[in-house]
Protein backbone atom coordinates (compact mmCIF):
# COMPACT_ATOMS: atom_id res chain seq x y z
CA UNK A 1 0.00 0.00 0.00
CA UNK A 2 1.76 3.10 -1.23
CA UNK A 3 5.27 1.57 -1.28
CA UNK A 4 7.18 0.48 -4.38
CA UNK A 5 7.25 -3.30 -4.85
CA UNK A 6 10.63 -4.82 -4.07
CA UNK A 7 12.30 -7.55 -6.10
CA UNK A 8 11.87 -9.93 -3.17
CA UNK A 9 8.10 -9.24 -3.22
CA UNK A 10 8.00 -10.24 -6.90
CA UNK A 11 10.08 -13.38 -6.39
CA UNK A 12 8.18 -14.33 -3.27
CA UNK A 13 4.87 -13.91 -5.04
CA UNK A 14 5.87 -15.92 -8.10
CA UNK A 15 7.05 -18.74 -5.84
CA UNK A 16 3.78 -18.56 -3.94
CA UNK A 17 1.78 -18.75 -7.17
CA UNK A 18 3.73 -21.81 -8.30
CA UNK A 19 3.14 -23.53 -4.98
CA UNK A 20 -0.56 -22.69 -4.97
CA UNK A 21 -1.04 -23.84 -8.54
CA UNK A 22 0.66 -27.10 -7.70
CA UNK A 23 -1.47 -27.49 -4.56
CA UNK A 24 -4.71 -26.78 -6.45
CA UNK A 25 -3.84 -29.19 -9.26
CA UNK A 26 -3.28 -31.96 -6.76
CA UNK A 27 -6.37 -31.10 -4.72
CA UNK A 28 -9.48 -33.23 -4.94
CA UNK A 29 -12.01 -31.36 -7.11
CA UNK A 30 -14.93 -31.96 -4.75
CA UNK A 31 -12.95 -30.63 -1.80
CA UNK A 32 -11.73 -27.72 -3.90
CA UNK A 33 -15.27 -26.78 -4.92
CA UNK A 34 -16.53 -27.12 -1.33
CA UNK A 35 -13.80 -24.79 -0.05
CA UNK A 36 -14.41 -22.30 -2.86
CA UNK A 37 -18.16 -22.38 -2.19
CA UNK A 38 -17.47 -21.56 1.46
CA UNK A 39 -15.33 -18.56 0.48
CA UNK A 40 -18.00 -17.46 -1.99
CA UNK A 41 -20.62 -17.65 0.76
CA UNK A 42 -18.55 -15.34 2.97
CA UNK A 43 -18.06 -12.88 0.10
CA UNK A 44 -21.82 -12.92 -0.52
CA UNK A 45 -22.46 -12.11 3.14
CA UNK A 46 -20.10 -9.16 2.86
CA UNK A 47 -21.96 -8.00 -0.24
CA UNK A 48 -25.30 -8.33 1.57
CA UNK A 49 -24.01 -6.01 4.29
CA UNK A 50 -23.03 -3.46 1.64
CA UNK A 51 -26.51 -3.70 0.14
CA UNK A 52 -28.15 -3.37 3.58
CA UNK A 53 -26.05 -0.28 4.37
CA UNK A 54 -27.82 1.59 1.58
CA UNK A 55 -31.32 0.77 2.77
CA UNK A 56 -31.05 1.69 6.44
CA UNK A 57 -32.88 4.66 7.87
CA UNK A 58 -31.98 5.11 11.52
CA UNK A 59 -33.89 7.59 13.63
CA UNK A 60 -30.69 9.61 14.12
CA UNK A 61 -30.88 10.81 10.50
CA UNK A 62 -33.77 13.04 11.53
CA UNK A 63 -31.89 14.52 14.48
CA UNK A 64 -29.80 17.64 14.06
CA UNK A 65 -26.06 17.56 14.49
CA UNK A 66 -25.49 20.44 16.80
CA UNK A 67 -22.03 20.55 18.32
CA UNK B 1 -0.63 45.97 4.56
CA UNK B 2 2.16 44.80 6.85
CA UNK B 3 3.89 41.66 8.02
CA UNK B 4 5.80 40.43 11.05
CA UNK B 5 8.09 37.42 11.27
CA UNK B 6 8.05 35.38 14.50
CA UNK B 7 10.01 32.34 15.66
CA UNK B 8 7.49 29.59 16.32
CA UNK B 9 6.58 28.92 19.93
CA UNK B 10 3.20 27.79 21.23
CA UNK B 11 2.90 31.01 23.24
CA UNK B 12 3.58 33.19 20.19
CA UNK B 13 0.93 31.29 18.22
CA UNK B 14 -1.64 31.68 21.01
CA UNK B 15 -0.88 35.41 21.29
CA UNK B 16 -1.24 35.77 17.52
CA UNK B 17 -4.64 34.10 17.71
CA UNK B 18 -5.77 36.36 20.57
CA UNK B 19 -6.45 40.06 21.17
CA UNK B 20 -2.83 40.56 22.34
CA UNK B 21 -1.74 41.13 18.73
CA UNK B 22 -5.12 42.54 17.74
CA UNK B 23 -6.04 39.56 15.53
CA UNK B 24 -9.31 38.74 17.29
CA UNK B 25 -11.59 39.73 20.14
CA UNK B 26 -10.56 36.66 22.13
CA UNK B 27 -8.40 36.87 25.26
CA UNK B 28 -5.20 34.82 25.56
CA UNK B 29 -6.79 32.78 28.36
CA UNK B 30 -9.78 31.93 26.15
CA UNK B 31 -7.48 30.93 23.28
CA UNK B 32 -5.51 28.62 25.57
CA UNK B 33 -8.75 27.00 26.78
CA UNK B 34 -9.87 26.13 23.26
CA UNK B 35 -9.42 22.51 22.17
CA UNK B 36 -7.86 23.89 18.97
CA UNK B 37 -4.97 25.29 21.05
CA UNK B 38 -4.15 21.81 22.35
CA UNK B 39 -4.45 20.43 18.81
CA UNK B 40 -2.16 23.09 17.27
CA UNK B 41 0.37 22.58 20.08
CA UNK B 42 0.72 18.91 19.12
CA UNK B 43 0.40 19.50 15.39
CA UNK B 44 3.17 22.15 15.15
CA UNK B 45 5.50 20.32 17.59
CA UNK B 46 8.61 18.38 16.56
CA UNK B 47 6.58 15.14 16.60
CA UNK B 48 4.07 16.80 14.27
CA UNK B 49 5.00 19.02 11.32
CA UNK B 50 7.80 20.82 13.26
CA UNK B 51 7.04 24.50 12.57
CA UNK B 52 9.90 26.98 13.04
CA UNK B 53 8.62 30.31 11.70
CA UNK B 54 5.32 32.19 11.60
CA UNK B 55 4.75 35.08 9.18
CA UNK B 56 1.85 37.30 10.16
CA UNK B 57 0.00 38.95 7.22
CA UNK B 58 -2.38 41.75 8.14
CA UNK B 59 -4.96 42.84 7.11
CA UNK B 60 -6.11 39.90 5.01
CA UNK B 61 -9.42 39.86 3.13
CA UNK B 62 -10.92 36.38 3.29
CA UNK B 63 -13.78 35.70 0.86
CA UNK B 64 -15.63 33.23 3.09
CA UNK B 65 -15.47 35.48 6.14
CA UNK B 66 -16.49 38.46 4.03
CA UNK B 67 -19.68 36.69 2.84
CA UNK B 68 -20.48 35.62 6.42
CA UNK B 69 -19.72 39.20 7.52
CA UNK B 70 -22.16 40.56 4.94
CA UNK B 71 -24.79 37.96 5.91
CA UNK B 72 -24.65 38.58 9.65
CA UNK B 73 -21.86 40.49 11.38
CA UNK B 74 -22.24 43.78 9.53
CA UNK B 75 -25.73 44.25 10.97
CA UNK B 76 -24.69 43.54 14.56
CA UNK B 77 -24.66 46.43 17.02
CA UNK B 78 -21.10 45.65 18.01
CA UNK B 79 -18.45 46.73 15.56
CA UNK B 80 -16.76 43.75 13.89
CA UNK B 81 -13.86 44.34 11.48
CA UNK B 82 -14.32 43.13 7.91
CA UNK B 83 -10.75 41.91 7.47
CA UNK B 84 -8.79 39.11 9.09
CA UNK B 85 -5.17 38.19 9.90
CA UNK B 86 -3.44 35.35 8.06
CA UNK B 87 -0.69 33.35 9.76
CA UNK B 88 1.75 31.46 7.51
CA UNK B 89 3.84 28.59 8.88
CA UNK B 90 7.24 27.39 7.69
CA UNK B 91 9.36 24.42 8.77
CA UNK B 92 12.49 26.53 8.31
CA UNK B 93 13.90 29.04 10.78
CA UNK B 94 14.00 32.45 9.09
CA UNK B 95 14.91 35.83 10.58
CA UNK B 96 12.92 38.99 9.68
CA UNK B 97 15.94 40.21 7.73
CA UNK B 98 16.28 36.99 5.70
CA UNK B 99 12.53 37.00 4.99
CA UNK B 100 12.81 40.54 3.66
CA UNK B 101 15.73 39.48 1.46
CA UNK B 102 13.71 36.52 0.18
CA UNK B 103 10.84 38.86 -0.74
CA UNK B 104 13.24 41.21 -2.54
CA UNK B 105 15.03 38.25 -4.22
CA UNK B 106 18.21 39.43 -2.55
CA UNK B 107 19.28 35.82 -1.83
CA UNK B 108 20.10 32.86 -4.08
CA UNK B 109 17.41 31.05 -6.08
CA UNK B 110 18.12 27.90 -4.06
CA UNK B 111 17.57 29.74 -0.80
CA UNK B 112 14.17 30.98 -2.02
CA UNK B 113 13.20 27.48 -3.20
CA UNK B 114 14.26 25.93 0.12
CA UNK B 115 12.11 28.43 1.97
CA UNK B 116 9.14 27.81 -0.34
CA UNK B 117 9.32 24.03 0.05
CA UNK B 118 9.31 24.41 3.84
CA UNK B 119 5.82 25.97 3.66
CA UNK B 120 3.35 24.25 5.99
CA UNK B 121 0.24 26.29 5.18
CA UNK B 122 -1.79 29.04 6.82
CA UNK B 123 -4.53 29.89 9.33
CA UNK B 124 -6.92 32.80 8.75
CA UNK B 125 -7.73 34.35 12.14
CA UNK B 126 -11.26 35.81 12.23
CA UNK B 127 -11.67 39.05 14.25
CA UNK B 128 -14.38 37.47 16.43
CA UNK B 129 -14.99 36.36 19.97
CA UNK B 130 -13.91 32.74 20.60
CA UNK B 131 -14.67 31.26 17.15
CA UNK B 132 -11.48 32.58 15.59
CA UNK B 133 -10.17 29.76 13.37
CA UNK B 134 -11.20 30.75 9.86
CA UNK B 135 -10.12 29.20 6.54
CA UNK B 136 -7.15 27.00 7.41
CA UNK B 137 -4.96 25.12 4.95
CA UNK B 138 -2.31 23.09 6.78
CA UNK B 139 -0.35 20.16 5.39
CA UNK B 140 -1.45 16.72 6.62
CA UNK B 141 0.91 14.68 8.80
CA UNK B 142 3.86 13.05 6.99
CA UNK B 143 2.86 10.06 4.85
CA UNK B 144 6.26 8.80 3.64
CA UNK B 145 7.12 5.47 5.19
CA UNK B 146 3.82 5.39 7.07
CA UNK B 147 0.45 3.80 6.51
CA UNK B 148 -1.32 7.18 6.52
CA UNK B 149 -3.21 8.22 3.41
CA UNK B 150 -4.74 11.61 2.61
CA UNK B 151 -6.25 11.03 -0.84
CA UNK B 152 -8.66 13.97 -0.57
CA UNK B 153 -5.88 16.61 -0.49
CA UNK B 154 -5.73 19.10 -3.35
CA UNK B 155 -3.37 21.94 -4.23
CA UNK B 156 -3.99 25.44 -2.83
CA UNK B 157 -1.92 28.25 -4.35
CA UNK B 158 -0.97 30.98 -1.93
CA UNK B 159 0.55 34.34 -2.80
CA UNK B 160 2.45 35.95 0.06
CA UNK B 161 3.58 39.42 -1.06
CA UNK B 162 4.49 38.03 -4.47
CA UNK B 163 6.03 34.82 -3.16
CA UNK B 164 4.22 31.92 -4.88
CA UNK B 165 3.61 29.13 -2.39
CA UNK B 166 1.60 25.93 -2.55
CA UNK B 167 0.08 23.63 0.04
CA UNK B 168 -1.59 20.26 -0.61
CA UNK B 169 -4.43 19.73 1.84
CA UNK B 170 -8.17 20.22 2.25
CA UNK B 171 -9.30 23.54 3.72
CA UNK B 172 -10.75 23.58 7.23
CA UNK B 173 -12.59 26.10 9.37
CA UNK B 174 -14.18 26.24 12.78
CA UNK B 175 -17.93 26.85 13.06
CA UNK B 176 -18.80 30.35 14.23
CA UNK B 177 -22.10 29.23 15.86
CA UNK B 178 -23.84 31.98 13.85
CA UNK B 179 -23.53 31.43 10.11
CA UNK B 180 -22.40 27.85 10.60
CA UNK B 181 -22.74 24.94 12.99
CA UNK B 182 -20.53 21.83 12.81
CA UNK B 183 -22.54 20.33 9.95
CA UNK B 184 -22.01 23.46 7.85
CA UNK B 185 -18.27 23.51 8.55
CA UNK B 186 -17.98 19.82 7.60
CA UNK B 187 -19.99 20.43 4.39
CA UNK B 188 -17.79 23.43 3.54
CA UNK B 189 -14.64 21.28 3.85
CA UNK B 190 -16.19 18.50 1.75
CA UNK B 191 -17.16 21.01 -0.98
CA UNK B 192 -13.53 22.16 -1.12
CA UNK B 193 -12.70 18.71 -2.51
CA UNK B 194 -15.77 18.07 -4.66
CA UNK B 195 -15.62 21.57 -6.26
CA UNK B 196 -12.23 20.72 -7.74
CA UNK B 197 -13.31 17.24 -8.84
CA UNK B 198 -16.78 17.98 -10.16
CA UNK B 199 -16.41 21.65 -11.12
CA UNK B 200 -18.92 23.42 -8.89
CA UNK B 201 -18.77 26.72 -7.03
CA UNK B 202 -17.78 26.60 -3.32
CA UNK B 203 -20.49 28.31 -1.28
CA UNK B 204 -19.53 30.18 1.89
CA UNK B 205 -20.68 28.75 5.27
CA UNK B 206 -23.59 31.23 5.38
CA UNK B 207 -24.70 30.19 1.88
CA UNK B 208 -24.48 26.48 2.82
CA UNK B 209 -26.64 27.03 5.90
CA UNK B 210 -29.23 28.99 3.90
CA UNK B 211 -29.43 26.32 1.18
CA UNK B 212 -29.69 23.53 3.77
CA UNK B 213 -32.74 24.94 5.49
CA UNK B 214 -34.43 26.25 2.33
CA UNK B 215 -36.95 23.40 2.31
CA UNK B 216 -37.44 23.03 6.05
CA UNK B 217 -37.71 26.54 7.53
CA UNK B 218 -39.64 25.31 10.57
CA UNK B 219 -36.99 22.85 11.73
CA UNK B 220 -34.36 25.44 12.53
CA UNK B 221 -33.66 29.07 11.75
CA UNK B 222 -30.88 30.03 9.39
CA UNK B 223 -29.01 32.54 11.56
CA UNK B 224 -27.92 32.01 14.23
CA UNK B 225 -27.79 28.37 13.22
CA UNK B 226 -27.74 25.63 15.83
CA UNK B 227 -27.36 22.57 13.61
CA UNK B 228 -28.57 20.61 10.61
CA UNK B 229 -30.16 17.20 10.15
CA UNK B 230 -28.86 14.67 7.62
CA UNK B 231 -31.79 15.64 5.36
CA UNK B 232 -30.81 19.30 5.49
CA UNK B 233 -27.18 18.40 4.78
CA UNK B 234 -28.39 16.37 1.79
CA UNK B 235 -30.34 19.42 0.64
CA UNK B 236 -27.16 21.55 0.77
CA UNK B 237 -25.39 18.89 -1.33
CA UNK B 238 -28.22 19.08 -3.90
CA UNK B 239 -27.84 22.86 -4.04
CA UNK B 240 -24.29 22.59 -5.42
CA UNK B 241 -25.56 20.16 -8.08
CA UNK B 242 -24.37 16.93 -6.48
CA UNK B 243 -26.25 13.80 -5.42
CA UNK B 244 -26.11 12.81 -1.73
CA UNK B 245 -25.59 9.09 -1.05
CA UNK B 246 -26.35 7.83 2.45
CA UNK B 247 -24.66 4.76 3.98
CA UNK B 248 -25.56 3.59 7.47
CA UNK B 249 -26.55 0.57 9.58
CA UNK B 250 -28.97 -0.12 12.36
CA UNK B 251 -27.10 -1.29 15.46
CA UNK B 252 -30.33 -2.21 17.27
CA UNK B 253 -31.23 -4.88 14.73
CA UNK B 254 -27.69 -5.83 13.72
CA UNK B 255 -26.57 -9.44 13.97
CA UNK B 256 -22.94 -8.68 13.16
CA UNK B 257 -21.66 -5.24 14.12
CA UNK B 258 -18.14 -5.95 12.82
CA UNK B 259 -19.54 -6.69 9.36
CA UNK B 260 -21.64 -3.49 9.49
CA UNK B 261 -18.56 -1.49 10.38
CA UNK B 262 -16.59 -3.19 7.58
CA UNK B 263 -19.30 -2.16 5.09
CA UNK B 264 -18.96 1.45 6.29
CA UNK B 265 -15.15 1.24 5.93
CA UNK B 266 -15.49 -0.24 2.41
CA UNK B 267 -17.58 2.77 1.38
CA UNK B 268 -15.21 5.28 3.04
CA UNK B 269 -12.22 3.67 1.29
CA UNK B 270 -13.99 3.48 -2.08
CA UNK B 271 -14.95 7.17 -2.21
CA UNK B 272 -12.12 8.90 -0.32
CA UNK B 273 -9.74 6.73 -2.37
CA UNK B 274 -11.34 8.46 -5.37
CA UNK B 275 -10.40 11.85 -3.78
CA UNK B 276 -13.99 12.51 -2.62
CA UNK B 277 -14.16 13.67 1.02
CA UNK B 278 -17.15 12.11 2.81
CA UNK B 279 -19.21 13.36 5.75
CA UNK B 280 -19.21 11.22 8.87
CA UNK B 281 -22.19 11.74 11.19
CA UNK B 282 -21.49 10.57 14.73
CA UNK B 283 -23.43 10.52 17.97
CA UNK B 284 -21.01 11.54 20.76
CA UNK B 285 -21.05 9.41 23.89
CA UNK B 286 -19.88 9.78 27.50
CA UNK B 287 -19.70 7.24 30.31
CA UNK B 288 -22.32 7.22 33.06
CA UNK B 289 -21.57 6.26 36.64
CA UNK B 290 -22.99 2.77 35.94
CA UNK B 291 -20.26 2.20 33.30
CA UNK B 292 -22.79 2.44 30.50
CA UNK B 293 -22.39 5.09 27.80
CA UNK B 294 -25.02 7.61 26.73
CA UNK B 295 -25.45 9.88 23.71
CA UNK B 296 -25.10 13.53 24.76
CA UNK B 297 -24.76 15.22 21.34
CA UNK B 298 -24.55 14.65 17.61
CA UNK B 299 -21.68 15.81 15.47
CA UNK B 300 -20.52 15.88 11.85
CA UNK B 301 -16.95 15.77 10.53
CA UNK B 302 -15.33 15.59 7.08
CA UNK B 303 -13.19 12.49 6.46
CA UNK B 304 -9.92 13.52 4.78
CA UNK B 305 -7.83 10.36 5.12
CA UNK B 306 -7.24 7.09 6.89
CA UNK B 307 -4.56 4.90 8.42
CA UNK B 308 -4.29 1.20 7.58
CA UNK B 309 -2.94 -1.25 10.12
CA UNK B 310 -0.71 -4.08 8.82
CA UNK B 311 -3.39 -6.67 9.61
CA UNK B 312 -7.04 -6.86 8.70
CA UNK B 313 -9.64 -6.95 11.47
CA UNK B 314 -11.03 -9.93 9.59
CA UNK B 315 -8.21 -12.38 8.73
CA UNK B 316 -10.51 -14.35 6.38
CA UNK B 317 -10.86 -11.47 3.96
CA UNK B 318 -8.40 -9.50 1.88
CA UNK B 319 -10.42 -6.28 1.50
CA UNK B 320 -7.88 -3.50 2.24
CA UNK B 321 -10.69 -1.24 3.52
CA UNK B 322 -11.02 -3.58 6.50
CA UNK B 323 -7.41 -2.70 7.43
CA UNK B 324 -8.45 0.87 8.31
CA UNK B 325 -7.88 1.43 12.01
CA UNK B 326 -7.92 5.27 12.14
CA UNK B 327 -9.67 8.03 10.28
CA UNK B 328 -8.31 11.55 9.81
CA UNK B 329 -11.11 14.09 9.93
CA UNK B 330 -11.66 17.82 9.79
CA UNK B 331 -13.37 18.16 13.15
CA UNK B 332 -14.29 21.83 13.47
CA UNK B 333 -14.17 21.58 17.27
CA UNK B 334 -10.67 20.06 17.31
CA UNK B 335 -8.67 20.90 14.19
CA UNK B 336 -7.72 19.75 10.67
CA UNK B 337 -6.79 16.09 10.07
CA UNK B 338 -7.73 15.18 13.66
CA UNK B 339 -7.33 11.51 14.49
CA UNK B 340 -10.22 9.18 15.34
CA UNK B 341 -9.24 5.62 16.24
CA UNK B 342 -11.59 2.63 15.97
CA UNK B 343 -12.08 1.19 19.46
CA UNK B 344 -14.01 -1.67 21.04
CA UNK B 345 -17.81 -1.97 20.92
CA UNK B 346 -19.56 -0.32 23.86
CA UNK B 347 -22.94 -0.63 25.60
CA UNK B 348 -24.99 2.51 25.07
CA UNK B 349 -28.02 3.21 27.25
CA UNK B 350 -30.80 4.72 25.14
CA UNK B 351 -33.32 7.26 26.41
CA UNK B 352 -35.88 4.48 26.98
CA UNK B 353 -33.38 2.54 29.14
CA UNK B 354 -32.63 -0.04 26.44
CA UNK B 355 -28.98 -1.13 26.16
CA UNK B 356 -27.61 -1.35 22.61
CA UNK B 357 -24.10 -2.32 21.54
CA UNK B 358 -22.33 0.12 19.17
CA UNK B 359 -18.88 0.32 17.63
CA UNK B 360 -16.93 3.29 18.97
CA UNK B 361 -14.08 5.61 18.03
CA UNK B 362 -11.80 7.73 20.18
CA UNK B 363 -11.94 11.52 19.80
CA UNK B 364 -9.87 14.45 21.10
CA UNK B 365 -12.99 15.96 22.63
CA UNK B 366 -12.60 17.04 26.24
CA UNK B 367 -8.86 16.34 26.30
CA UNK B 368 -7.92 20.04 26.58
CA UNK B 369 -9.90 20.68 29.75
CA UNK B 370 -9.45 17.27 31.36
CA UNK B 371 -13.06 16.14 30.87
CA UNK B 372 -13.90 12.43 30.99
CA UNK B 373 -13.41 10.39 27.82
CA UNK B 374 -15.70 11.24 24.93
CA UNK B 375 -16.13 8.76 22.12
CA UNK B 376 -17.97 8.81 18.80
CA UNK B 377 -20.18 6.17 17.21
CA UNK B 378 -19.32 5.77 13.51
CA UNK B 379 -22.89 5.43 12.32
CA UNK B 380 -23.65 7.21 9.07
CA UNK B 381 -21.73 8.57 6.11
CA UNK B 382 -23.01 10.99 3.51
CA UNK B 383 -21.21 11.03 0.15
CA UNK B 384 -21.61 13.94 -2.30
CA UNK B 385 -21.40 12.52 -5.83
CA UNK B 386 -21.48 13.89 -9.34
CA UNK B 387 -24.79 12.89 -10.97
CA UNK B 388 -23.03 10.76 -13.59
CA UNK B 389 -21.64 8.41 -10.92
CA UNK B 390 -24.69 6.15 -10.97
CA UNK B 391 -23.31 2.78 -9.92
CA UNK B 392 -22.73 2.31 -6.19
CA UNK B 393 -19.77 0.31 -4.86
CA UNK B 394 -21.90 -2.67 -3.70
CA UNK B 395 -22.90 -3.40 -7.33
CA UNK B 396 -19.22 -3.57 -8.31
CA UNK B 397 -18.46 -5.71 -5.28
CA UNK B 398 -21.15 -8.15 -6.44
CA UNK B 399 -19.55 -8.37 -9.88
CA UNK B 400 -16.15 -9.41 -8.51
CA UNK B 401 -17.49 -11.75 -5.81
CA UNK B 402 -16.15 -14.96 -7.37
CA UNK B 403 -12.66 -13.55 -7.85
CA UNK B 404 -12.61 -12.12 -4.35
CA UNK B 405 -13.71 -15.53 -3.06
CA UNK B 406 -11.01 -17.19 -5.11
CA UNK B 407 -8.33 -14.95 -3.55
CA UNK B 408 -9.73 -15.66 -0.09
CA UNK B 409 -9.64 -19.37 -0.90
CA UNK B 410 -6.00 -19.11 -2.06
CA UNK B 411 -5.24 -17.49 1.28
CA UNK B 412 -6.74 -20.41 3.18
CA UNK B 413 -4.36 -22.76 1.31
CA UNK B 414 -1.43 -20.59 2.33
CA UNK B 415 -2.64 -19.56 5.78
CA UNK B 416 -0.88 -22.28 7.78
CA UNK B 417 2.50 -20.99 6.76
CA UNK B 418 2.13 -17.27 6.23
CA UNK B 419 -0.86 -15.67 7.87
CA UNK B 420 -0.38 -12.09 6.59
CA UNK B 421 1.12 -13.14 3.28
CA UNK B 422 -1.89 -12.74 1.09
CA UNK B 423 -3.47 -11.22 -1.99
CA UNK B 424 -5.44 -8.12 -1.03
CA UNK B 425 -7.99 -6.16 -3.03
CA UNK B 426 -9.68 -2.79 -2.97
CA UNK B 427 -12.57 -1.01 -4.65
CA UNK B 428 -11.96 2.65 -5.56
CA UNK B 429 -13.90 5.14 -7.67
CA UNK B 430 -11.64 6.78 -10.21
CA UNK B 431 -11.79 8.42 -13.63
CA UNK B 432 -10.61 7.77 -17.16
CA UNK B 433 -7.69 10.22 -16.99
CA UNK B 434 -6.27 8.73 -13.79
CA UNK B 435 -6.61 5.21 -15.21
CA UNK B 436 -4.89 6.09 -18.50
CA UNK B 437 -2.10 8.02 -16.74
CA UNK B 438 -1.42 5.10 -14.42
CA UNK B 439 -1.34 2.67 -17.39
CA UNK B 440 0.99 5.06 -19.25
CA UNK B 441 3.37 5.21 -16.26
CA UNK B 442 3.37 1.48 -15.52
CA UNK B 443 6.33 -0.47 -16.87
CA UNK B 444 4.95 -3.96 -16.09
CA UNK B 445 2.32 -3.96 -18.83
CA UNK B 446 3.41 -5.43 -22.18
CA UNK B 447 3.68 -2.78 -24.91
CA UNK B 448 1.04 -4.28 -27.23
CA UNK B 449 -1.47 -4.53 -24.37
CA UNK B 450 -0.50 -1.07 -23.12
CA UNK B 451 -1.17 0.46 -26.51
CA UNK B 452 -4.61 -1.26 -26.71
CA UNK B 453 -5.48 -0.05 -23.20
CA UNK B 454 -4.39 3.53 -23.85
CA UNK B 455 -6.48 3.71 -27.01
CA UNK B 456 -9.53 1.99 -25.50
CA UNK B 457 -12.54 4.36 -25.21
CA UNK B 458 -13.60 4.48 -21.55
CA UNK B 459 -16.35 6.31 -19.62
CA UNK B 460 -15.57 9.37 -17.49
CA UNK B 461 -16.03 7.64 -14.11
CA UNK B 462 -14.72 4.15 -13.50
CA UNK B 463 -14.79 1.71 -10.60
CA UNK B 464 -11.42 0.06 -10.23
CA UNK B 465 -11.06 -3.23 -8.34
CA UNK B 466 -7.35 -3.70 -7.72
CA UNK B 467 -5.73 -6.95 -6.62
CA UNK B 468 -2.32 -6.64 -4.96
CA UNK B 469 0.29 -8.68 -3.14
CA UNK B 470 1.81 -6.30 -0.57
CA UNK B 471 2.85 -3.40 -2.86
CA UNK B 472 3.02 -5.53 -6.02
CA UNK B 473 0.23 -4.74 -8.49
CA UNK B 474 -1.42 -7.87 -9.88
CA UNK B 475 -4.64 -6.98 -11.66
CA UNK B 476 -7.11 -4.10 -12.14
CA UNK B 477 -10.68 -4.94 -13.09
CA UNK B 478 -12.47 -1.88 -14.48
CA UNK B 479 -16.21 -1.19 -14.41
CA UNK B 480 -18.32 1.59 -15.87
CA UNK B 481 -19.50 3.78 -12.96
CA UNK B 482 -21.87 5.73 -15.21
CA UNK B 483 -23.92 2.82 -16.61
CA UNK B 484 -27.01 1.05 -15.30
CA UNK B 485 -26.90 -1.80 -12.76
CA UNK B 486 -28.71 -4.26 -15.03
CA UNK B 487 -26.44 -3.46 -17.98
CA UNK B 488 -22.95 -4.53 -18.91
CA UNK B 489 -20.63 -2.70 -16.51
CA UNK B 490 -17.44 -4.70 -17.03
CA UNK B 491 -14.96 -2.76 -19.19
CA UNK B 492 -11.66 -4.60 -19.19
CA UNK B 493 -8.83 -5.98 -17.06
CA UNK B 494 -5.35 -4.50 -16.73
CA UNK B 495 -2.91 -7.33 -16.14
CA UNK B 496 0.26 -6.40 -14.26
CA UNK B 497 1.55 -9.82 -13.23
CA UNK B 498 1.50 -12.86 -15.52
CA UNK B 499 1.90 -15.41 -12.72
CA UNK B 500 -1.35 -14.26 -11.07
CA UNK B 501 -3.43 -14.01 -14.23
CA UNK B 502 -1.77 -17.25 -15.39
CA UNK B 503 -3.05 -18.95 -12.24
CA UNK B 504 -6.56 -17.60 -12.86
CA UNK B 505 -6.49 -18.77 -16.49
CA UNK B 506 -5.14 -22.16 -15.49
CA UNK B 507 -7.84 -22.61 -12.83
CA UNK B 508 -10.61 -21.67 -15.24
CA UNK B 509 -9.21 -23.96 -17.93
CA UNK B 510 -8.48 -27.01 -15.81
CA UNK B 511 -11.20 -26.94 -13.17
CA UNK B 512 -14.39 -27.32 -15.19
CA UNK B 513 -16.76 -27.30 -12.15
CA UNK B 514 -15.16 -24.03 -10.95
CA UNK B 515 -15.51 -22.53 -14.41
CA UNK B 516 -19.19 -23.41 -14.66
CA UNK B 517 -19.80 -22.11 -11.12
CA UNK B 518 -18.19 -18.73 -11.87
CA UNK B 519 -19.91 -18.47 -15.25
CA UNK B 520 -23.22 -18.72 -13.37
CA UNK B 521 -22.41 -15.78 -11.10
CA UNK B 522 -22.31 -12.03 -11.71
CA UNK B 523 -18.54 -12.40 -12.28
CA UNK B 524 -19.25 -14.15 -15.61
CA UNK B 525 -17.87 -11.34 -17.77
CA UNK B 526 -14.54 -11.28 -15.95
CA UNK B 527 -14.31 -15.08 -16.27
CA UNK B 528 -15.05 -14.74 -20.00
CA UNK B 529 -12.17 -12.27 -20.29
CA UNK B 530 -9.73 -14.85 -18.92
CA UNK B 531 -11.22 -17.83 -20.77
CA UNK B 532 -10.91 -16.04 -24.11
Amino acid sequence: MGKKSSVSDVDKFHKLMEELLDQIEKADTTEFIAAFTESLGKAEQENQKLLDARKVETSSIHQAVTV
Amino acid sequence: MKYRVHSYTDDTLFKLLSDEYGSSKTSLRQVKEKSHAEFFKNYFSSTGVDAKTIVEEKPYTDKDYLIDYASYYVRCFEDYPRTCTRLHFFAEEVSPRTFRNILLRDVSKERIERFKTSYLGFIVVRPLQTTIVGRTCLVPYKTNGTRRFFPTSRAYNVNLFGLELQVRTLAFQEQDHVAAACATSALWSVFQGTAKLFQHRIPSPAEITKSAIDNSPLTSRAFPNTGLTAYQMASAINHVGLEPVLVSYNAESSTDLNADLDALKTNIYAYTGGHIPVLLLVPLIKKKSNDKWFVFARHAVAVTGYHCCPRSTNPDKGNIAHFIDKLYVHDDQIGPHARMVFKNHVDVEKEDGKIVKYPSMSTSWGSANGESEIRAIPETILIPLYHKVRIPCEVVHEQVLSFVALCDYLHTLNVGRRRNDRITWEIVLTDVNSIKSSIHRNMCIRNTTKSDLLLLPLPLFIWRVRFKYHSLLLLDVLFDATGISQGNLFLTCVEYDDSFTGLLRSLLAKKAPLRSMILNTSSRQIADFFIQ
